[in-house]
């Protein structure tokens, strides 16, 4: 509906910058209106049910949205009405027919963590991801860079975009969506990471 | 700090997001600080998106 489009949670999200190669994606400057951003940073840094999750090649903390409690304000990010507009952007920006299944899973990155080069792909899994980043100010000492790389080498980096506030990048997942997140330094970093799955013949 | 203030918008159409690809030591340890383990180890992208989606599903 027009009305959500314009004043919903997600209506800042407006691709800034896109790409089609090493494989399609798009940045946006903003996603979430500044009373949502601000009100979800702080219930990010309270008593949410972070998950630690450690294996040989990533650290971070997580947990999905849908096993939290939500205070009122921030319900309306996982509102159908308002995911479906967040799904209707993203179809415009990767130009393909999403289907109505959007998942949303919280991150957080403290020092010393990072995530090594991957590229989202798993069979029967979603098809497109929309990461938002959330925190206090990052310095580039802080590091937590996103990096997207030209292939599954890390010596072959395509881009390295700064984790500001606020900031998202969506993309189409394929065997070419290389990326990583550098070691964390200081601060924290805290990501909103939305799945979606391609419509059904799309 | 919980305290501290959301960072304000950037202008529109500032091109901060992007660190400059200079050659250097800081890129090449962002490099390392990525990459993955060397052969032998079965740590690799489609182990990562198993593992990721066993803990998030």
């Amino acid at each position: 509906m027009p009305t959500i489009a314009l004043a919903g949670p997600y209506a800042p999200l407006a691709p800034c910058d896109s790409a089609e190669t090493p494989f399609r994606y798009f940045l946006a400057d903003r996603c979430l209106t500044p009373e949502i951003e601000s009100a979800l940073l702080q219930w990010l840094e309270g008593s949410v049910p972070w998950k630690l999750v450690e294996t040989d090649f990533y650290e971070q903390y997580e947990f999905d949205l849908r096993d939290a409690a939500l205070p009122g304000e921030l319900a309306v990010l996982v509102a159908p009405e308002a995911l479906g507009c967040l799904r209707g952007k993203m179809e415009c920006a990767l130009s393909c027919p999403l289907g109505p299944r959007v998942d949303v899973v919280a991150h957080r990155l403290d020092p010393g963590q990072r995530i090594a080069i991957h590229n989202d792909l798993r069979e029967g899994g979603e098809t497109h991801r929309l990461t938002v980043q959330l925190n206090r100010g990052l310095s580039d000492e802080d590091g937590g860079f996103f990096m997207l790389f030209n292939s599954d080498d890390a010596n072959d980096v395509h881009r390295i975009l700064r984790p500001a506030s606020g900031s998202a990048i969506g993309f189409a997942i394929s065997a070419a969506s290389h990326h990583a997140v550098s070691r964390l330094y200081g601060g924290t970093r805290y990501t909103l990471v939305y799945s979606f799955h391609v419509a059904a013949g799309g | 700090m919980p305290n501290d203030p959301v960072p304000a918008p950037r202008p529109a159409g500032s091109n901060d997001l992007d660190l400059p690809l200079v050659d250097s030591v800081a890129l090449r340890r962002l490099i390392e600080e990525v990459r993955k383990r060397e052969a032998g180890d079965p740590a690799g992208a489609t182990l990562y998106n198993r593992t990721y989606h066993r803990h998030n599903r």
